[in-house]
């Protein structure tokens, strides 16, 4: 039998979980978007561009009003946080309950920057002109799928409280950041051979900067889930 | 590596009352100049285990022991312990404050005066400098010669910490001192716990977890007759090894 208080710490790590999750995918999207230099998809993730983007024929009292992703990013961010400190205040928790909510708070803070990082990317993709990528995007396809995996397995464990999961984490890490500067040095003689693609090496410089953030958000958030199951502190990165 | 100054350690020790046993091989060590916290669930043997350290079971009827119970090294069960000597060293508070039915002066002076002090000025000395100790004096000084039963509960309490500290101990031990008082009182008396650790070696049983994170340095965490976890304070409440803790302080136990 659990207490009212142990059911309510439960649900918020399905919320955080769930927040987490949100996270990921505006990410996932917002690539995607600037994959496929979506406009639309980025505003929905973004705004900031709708009289640019959004095209109807609907008189404008009919037309849906779409809050983008960002906001509601930024608004359940402060809400878990408060539910998190409501449970300190009300209930004091300890030990593991201690370091559930502690690990929580992490996830949260984390996710936001995750889904602001997919923000960021809908910005680069206004900065594009619609139509074609160049050069494949560098290696970029294959950091996305590298970063975004490893958001997924922390998730994973934080929602199975498996530790097997993040094994390997610090070794997939250090592929990101072989990727990043291969990368960076593409995009420097690619622009170098030809001065037209500048806006678009300009950008993947950019959007490779913030996945390797992410990929460094993954392991951080590794590092106290591990914390929170174990009680012992480890070095991932 | 250096030894660990301790006031008080068990070795074994085991303790039934009759045929039941409250004790199970408790290996303890109660460092100087800290304050322990023993917690755990009713009758898993705190009050049996405090009541060890200055040999208030002597007046229980049928307890026995085994083990071996050291106060700063000195094994104190045996035959030749003086234990009036012994229980002025270690001092004891109880969970219902319990002054006599005389003046407060008189009160904190009883302890001396049964052990032979008799200079007037000596008394008054000893009073205040204990009821200082004890952080009432303020509050009490301009009526010494008032009925301590007419302070608060809280002040008594107060008191009754002032009536150890006279006969001049170096350990108190503290059996759950604050049930018995609403938050301010508790929180005077917690106060006091941390400032008499400069001085003292201070042991508090208490079911009241909150308080024994706030006030402790170390904690035992005691399960039916044994003890189960010792560490310092911050990692009993942050990372106990023991899942039985962690159950118990977490909230998830029975
Ligand atoms: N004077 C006594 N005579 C017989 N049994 C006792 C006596 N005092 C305590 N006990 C028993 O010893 C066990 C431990 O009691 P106690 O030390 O008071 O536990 P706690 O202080 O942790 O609540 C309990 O089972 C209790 O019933
Ligand atoms: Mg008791």
């Amino acid at each position: 039998m659990k207490d009212h208080y142990h059911k309510e710490l439960e649900a918020y790590q399905v919320s955080v979980g769930g927040y987490s999750r949100f996270a990921i995918t505006m990410l996932r999207d917002a690539f995607d978007a600037f994959s496929s230099l979506d406009r639309e998809l980025a505003c929905e993730i973004a705004g900031g561009m709708e009289n640019f983007c959004i095209q109807t024929d609907e008189p404008a009292m009919h037309q849906e009003i779409r809050v983008p992703r960002k906001v509601f990013l930024s608004l359940r961010s402060d809400q878990l946080e408060e539910q998190g400190l409501k449970l300190i205040a009300l209930h004091q928790p300890v030990a593991y309950d201690l370091r559930t909510i502690s690990c929580c708070m992490n996830l949260i803070s984390s996710a936001e920057r995750i889904g602001r990082y997919g923000k960021d990317i809908c910005h680069c993709t206004y900065k594009l002109p619609e139509g074609i990528h160049i050069r494949g995007m560098a290696r970029l396809p294959e950091m996305a799928e590298g970063a975004l995996s490893m958001l997924e397995d922390s998730l994973h464990a934080f929602q199975t409280r498996d530790l097997s999961i993040l094994e390997g984490f610090s070794s997939r890490d250090d592929v990101i950041d072989e990727l990043r500067y291969l990368i960076y040095e593409d995009c420097i003689s690619i622009m170098e051979e030809d001065p037209r693609t500048i806006p678009y090496c300009a950008t993947y410089l950019l959007v490779d900067r913030y996945l390797e953030r992410c990929a460094d958000h993954a392991c951080k958030t590794a590092e106290k889930i591990h914390y929170m199951i174990t009680g012992e502190r480890v070095d991932i990165r | 590596m250096k030894q660990q100054d301790n006031a008080l350690e068990t070795k074994a020790l085991n303790l039934y009352y009759g045929s039941a046993q409250a004790l199970i091989d408790v290996d303890i060590q109660i460092p100087k100049n800290q304050v322990t916290a023993l917690i755990g669930p009713s009758g898993c043997g705190k009050s049996t285990l405090l009541r060890c350290f200055n040999r208030m079971n002597d007046l229980i009827p049928d307890c026995t022991i085994s083990g071996s119970i050291l106060y700063h090294g000195e094994e104190i069960t045996g035959r030749s312990t003086d234990v009036v000597e012994l229980r002025k060293r270690i001092g004891m508070v109880f969970q219902q404050p319990n002054p006599f039915p005389k003046s407060i002066y008189e009160n904190v002076i009883y302890g001396p005066k049964v052990h032979g002090v008799r200079d007037r000025k000596q008394l008054d000395e000893i009073a205040e400098k204990s009821l200082k100790g004890a952080a009432i004096w303020e509050e009490v000084r301009e009526r010494l010669h008032d009925a301590a039963r007419g302070l608060s509960g809280g002040q008594q309490q107060r008191l009754c910490i002032a009536r150890t500290l006279s006969v001049g101990p170096d350990i108190i031990l503290m059996d759950e001192p604050c049930s018995a008082l609403d938050p301010i009182a508790t929180a005077k008396i917690e106060n006091l716990i941390t400032e008499l650790k400069d001085e003292y070696t201070v042991v508090i049983v208490t079911h009241n977890m909150q308080q024994a994170a706030r006030v402790s340095d170390y904690t035992g965490f005691m399960y039916m007759g044994r003890l189960i976890e010792f560490d310092s304070t911050p990692v009993i409440f942050e990372k106990p090894k023991e899942e039985l803790t962690e159950n118990y302080i977490t909230g998830r136990f029975g």
